[in-house]
């Protein structure tokens, strides 16, 4: 098997860095553009989980990012950039998952499985990914997010503690104590 | 802090799927470069904008701040009176108003919602079949969600077979299906017997009629009544006009706030209907990293209270209501920029009507409470070899969110814990392994106070938390480690804090000014004193008295004493029935108030109630509440079975508790009334020692008490398990006279050390629980009396029996006083 990332990287810019970036973004074409090359792969990909095509993806993805755009200037500069940008990018996601699925529950978010090239391995995996869609079939909906905002999209506890709404500690816990618990179903299964 | 990378913590054929399952392909490489453009395009349109935008504003700031050399917060009153005033003369103030109120209605059942852009139904729907009704109370159709309350009215749990399995099961179903055929399923629910709150997700756009389908009726189990319901609902877009006739208009009072520690209650809008006041409310704090624990107070229930001394606590009937989501209009900036850090969360809390009298209301909450941030480690030893039931060592300091804690007087033991009710009680119990220990109180800082904290170990295997909790009506501070796994490991553990809640002391009081009344027109509570209360006893004799009456709309209060008392004695209550003989089964309440019409008003029927001494906690047991008096009431005649009054003095005894007992089951049948079904018998489990002799002979307000018998009982589920019980030997009571019921307590010297003073008033309140003293039928009905007596002998950090010898001071005892009595008097005050 091939080896895989076990933690999405946190090390990124600092709270500082990041604050001087978003007030240069404002008014500098270069600093904008450092931004978004930043952050725009862990918002497509987020999206992505929610709409499970690269169409309606990329539609969202540019959606989100011109409301950045127009919104920086109101930004008020408290807390991370980040967690105002995926807070855009949640309420987009939603209201586009209703309205392509009004009679769907936002629980039947689409799965994407990984890839890879070993026939023997796909077999596997394709049980793996099974089992744990399984896994995932049973979690609700806010549990699905928790694990979207930190898997998918890579996102630090506080941020997503901004986004949720909820301390970082709590989120830290609530992340853990859901694996836990996948954990131990899965070792039944 | 805890690993943050936790996930390798797990088995990696489970990390590795899991991130798998997590995993999104990337973006296209041309896709990113060409949104990119196209975005940088576009910046340099919306910076010529915004600079146009910031040169007004700095332009007319100059000028302000020219005229007004004033200091910041001034400048900040001055730009929100500017604002308003620019808003007041745009639209016009009645505008302002109707702006605002448009969209606001306030739906019982469901809570404040904002009705712009959704559909409601005209009115109710109801569907009969073998003379059950289905009806569909209100639909709110809006942009986020489709929310249905559904009723099946008279139907009460007394209709349904018992136990009830649907409310074990609650597996409730319904779906709307659109016109096109299509279902859209709940997304959840809320339901109890009869009623039932469904959220659906939001309608798709231009769907006004849908049909309701619901299986079967809220917690009504499966073949017992009829099933397969259908109702077409026909929305309509919510109007001002519909709002105004469907809805109770809320308002928003002005400067309805208060701010104690940086911390701010508003009461945003109020909605006041014939049955409830709604209150819709925001907490605001100034710390991003603080997070408001939903709910307000802390010790003490918060009250709604009037200018009338009327006191209203949160109806419990409109419970569901209070956790109602709230939605209010935002302006499409708000959308567009929020704010990264809340630091404001906003509720809905139901209390009973207010007074149509009133002309102020007040929202008085005691405390509040924030989840706060922590970072930190404390090292507990365990020692080479911990045993179950042995107790350890533990010193521990540590620093909380700023607090210093002490954690001390460690025991390690096994619990049984019931996870079910009703039948599956049994089933579901598990055997945890803790670790419990003491803590001193922290001490209050600048208004805060740390309520609770927790903590884990490195491998999250070890969780605790500790803090404050309530104990017999009074707090304790003590915590509890979890070995989730069952083993319990030798030598130190590292514990990392996790998450702590402060308590921001109040009392906050938010009071308004109610709209469209007017005090001087208002008919106001009245108050009688009847100097001499007609009865139908002779004068001179031992008999109950209305010392005092208060009417009001609210509710019909009444202050009862005593004449005829011997020296050092006082009135305590009024009693429905003699305390000795009260049998479950025979619950006829014949402590009444009757007006001379005939009408019946029942104690404890009121939605209000009033603090007449001025109290601020608990209430005198001499005051008994009533509904309010029809209007056409001109007498009054409180019927009074009895009365208990309390006979000072002195007697005390000593008494050994054994260390080492062994306890046995001993099976109890309890009769359970209310909690979610009829009346109902369950057998529940008492563990006991074996009874020994003891020789306790008192003479207490003449009373001969001779105890002879001691045990010890353990209840699992307390915080207090551990109590001492004393009987004495059997005496005879004539039921038709005066006799002992009760015992009085003054202090109760422990053997840690520890004197517990028995305050009288609380004990008047029932609020303690031990000492307690009573007197019973040896069996029922019997003239053969046996008096008992209950202590607490549990150790301060209520995890084991505190043996030792307790010395137990007493200083009187209650009589119950036999009537009966017709108290009668006219409301004109002769």
């Amino acid at each position: 098997m091939k080896s895989k990332v076990l933690a999405r990287a946190e090390a990124g810019p600092t709270i500082e860095d990041e604050a001087s970036l978003v007030k240069a973004a404002r008014s500098d074409p270069a600093a904008f553009s450092a931004l978004y090359r930043r952050y725009v792969t862990p918002v497509y990909r987020y999206l992505y989980k929610w709409l499970g095509n690269s169409d309606d993806t990329e539609d969202l993805t540019s959606q989100v990012f011109t409301e950045v755009l127009e919104g920086l200037a109101d930004y008020r500069e408290q807390g991370s950039f980040a967690a105002w940008l995926f807070t855009i990018a949640r309420r987009k996601a939603i209201a586009a998952y209703r309205r392509r699925n009004p009679t769907l529950p936002l629980d039947a978010a689409g799965q994407v499985p990984g890839t890879t090239e070993d026939p023997l391995e796909l077999v596997v995996l394709g049980e793996q990914m099974e089992r744990m869609a399984a896994l995932f079939a049973e979690l609700d909906e806010d549990q699905r997010e928790l694990l979207r905002l930190r898997f998918t999209a890579g996102l630090g506890y506080a941020e997503i503690g901004a986004i949720l709404g909820r301390s970082e500690a709590a989120v830290k816990m609530a992340v853990y104590r859901l694996l836990r618990q996948m954990h131990e179903k899965w070792e039944v299964k | 802090m805890m690993d943050e990378q936790f996930i390798s913590e797990f088995p990696k054929e489970f990390s590795e799927t899991l991130l798998d399952f997590c995993e999104a392909p990337a973006p296209r490489p041309d896709f990113i470069t060409g949104l990119e453009g196209q975005l940088l395009d576009r910046q340099p349109v919306l910076i010529a904008a915004e600079r146009s935008r910031q040169t007004g504003i700095q332009n007319r700031w100059v000028r302000f701040s020219a005229l007004f050399a004033r200091r910041g917060w001034q400048y900040a009153a001055l730009v929100l009176l500017a604002a308003l005033t620019i808003a007041l003369f745009a639209i016009g103030p009645q505008r302002v108003l109707a702006q605002v109120q448009r969209w606001l209605g306030y739906v019982p059942g469901i809570g404040f919602v904002n009705l712009a852009e959704t559909q409601v139904l005209a009115s109710p729907i109801e569907t009969t079949r073998e003379g059950i009704t289905l009806r569909v109370e209100q639909v709110i159709a809006g942009p986020e969600n489709t929310q249905v309350l559904i009723s099946s009215p008279g139907l009460s749990e007394k209709d349904l077979p018992w136990p009830n399995k649907a409310l074990e099961n609650p597996d409730f179903s319904a779906f709307l299906v659109l016109p096109d055929g299509s279902r859209m399923e709940m997304k959840k629910w809320e339901l109890s017997i009869g009623t039932g709150k469904l959220e659906f997700p939001a309608l798709p756009t231009g769907v006004h009629q849908v049909t309701l389908v619901v299986r079967g009726l809220p917690l009504v189990p499966p073949g017992v009544l009829p099933e397969n319901w259908e109702i077409q609902l026909s929305l309509r877009p919510a109007s001002g006009e519909l709002n105004q006739a469907l809805f109770p208009q809320p308002y928003s009072p002005q400067d309805a706030s208060d701010s104690h520690h940086g911390i701010t209650l508003r009461v945003l809008d109020v909605a006041q209907t014939p049955e409830r006041t709604a209150l819709h409310y925001q907490v605001e704090w100034a710390d991003p990293d603080w997070e408001f624990r939903f709910g307000l107070g802390s010790a003490r229930l918060p009250e709604l209270r009037d200018d009338l001394g009327h006191i209203y606590w949160q109806s419990p009937g409109a419970s569901n209501s209070s956790v109602a989501v709230v939605a209010i209009p935002k302006s499409k900036d708000s959308q567009a920029a929020p704010t990264p850090f809340p630091t404001s969360s906003d509720g809905t809390i139901v209390f009973p009507a207010l007074s149509l009298s009133a002309s102020q209301g007040t929202l008085w909450v005691d405390a509040l409470e924030f989840q706060v941030p922590v970072e930190g480690s404390f090292t507990l030893d365990l020692g080479k070899n911990p045993q179950i039931g042995e107790a350890l060592a533990l010193d521990a300091n540590l620093e909380v969110a700023g607090f210093p804690v002490h954690l001390h007087g460690t025991r390690l033991r096994q619990e049984t814990v019931n996870m079910g009710d009703g039948s599956n009680e049994r089933d579901a119990s598990i055997v945890r392994t803790v670790l419990e220990f003491s803590m001193d109180p922290p001490a209050e800082r600048d208004g805060f106070s740390l309520n609770r904290f927790s903590f884990t170990n490195g491998k999250q295997t070890i969780y605790g938390s500790a803090g404050m909790s309530f104990s017999n009506g009074e707090k304790v501070y003590r915590g509890q480690l979890e070995f989730t796994t069952g083993k319990v490991p030798a030598g130190k553990i590292e514990l990392e804090l996790i998450e702590a809640s402060l308590l921001a002391q109040g009392p906050w009081e938010a009071s308004w000014t109610i709209p469209g009344r007017d005090s001087s027109k208002a008919a106001l509570p009245v108050q009688l004193f009847p100097q001499a209360a007609a009865t139908n006893k002779p004068a001179g004799e031992l008999r109950p008295v209305v010392e005092e009456a208060f009417l009001s709309d609210r509710l019909t209060a009444i202050k009862l004493n005593a004449v005829g008392l011997p020296p050092g004695a006082s009135f305590v209550q009024a009693l429905p029935y003699d305390p000795i003989y009260f049998d479950p089964n025979h619950r006829k309440v014949d402590l009444y108030l009757q007006d001379n019409w005939g009408r019946r008003y029942d104690p404890g029927r009121n939605e209000a109630f009033i603090r007449p001494e001025g109290e601020e906690a608990g209430l005198n047991p001499g005051w008994m509440f009533f509904p309010p008096l029809q209007p056409l009431a001109q007498n009054l005649t409180l019927h009074v079975p009895g009365m208990e009054v309390f006979k000072p003095g002195e007697a005390s005894f000593d008494i050994q508790v054994p260390p080492d007992l062994t306890f046995k089951p001993q099976e109890t049948t309890v009769t359970v009334i209310g909690g979610g079904g009829p009346e109902r018998q369950i057998t529940e489990t008492m563990w006991v020692s074996d009874l020994w002799p003891v020789d306790i002979s008192l003479d207490l307000a003449g009373y001969p008490l001779h105890f002879t018998q001691a045990r010890i009982e353990r209840d699992e589920q307390s915080d207090t398990p551990y109590t001492l019980q004393l009987n004495s030997d059997p005496f005879a009571v004539d039921q038709g006279e005066l006799h002992l019921i009760g015992l009085r307590f003054a202090k109760v010297d422990m053997p840690d050390g520890k004197t517990i003073q028995i305050d009288p008033a609380l004990e008047n309140n029932g609020m303690i629980s031990f000492p307690y003293g009573g007197v019973g039928p040896l069996e029922p009905g019997s003239s053969q009396v046996q008096a008992g007596v209950g202590l607490g002998v549990t150790t301060a950090d209520g995890a084991d029996l505190l043996s030792g010898s307790y010395h137990v001071e007493l200083n009187g005892v209650t009589e119950w006083v036999p009537g009966p009595w017709e108290l009668s008097f006219s409301l004109s005050g002769n």
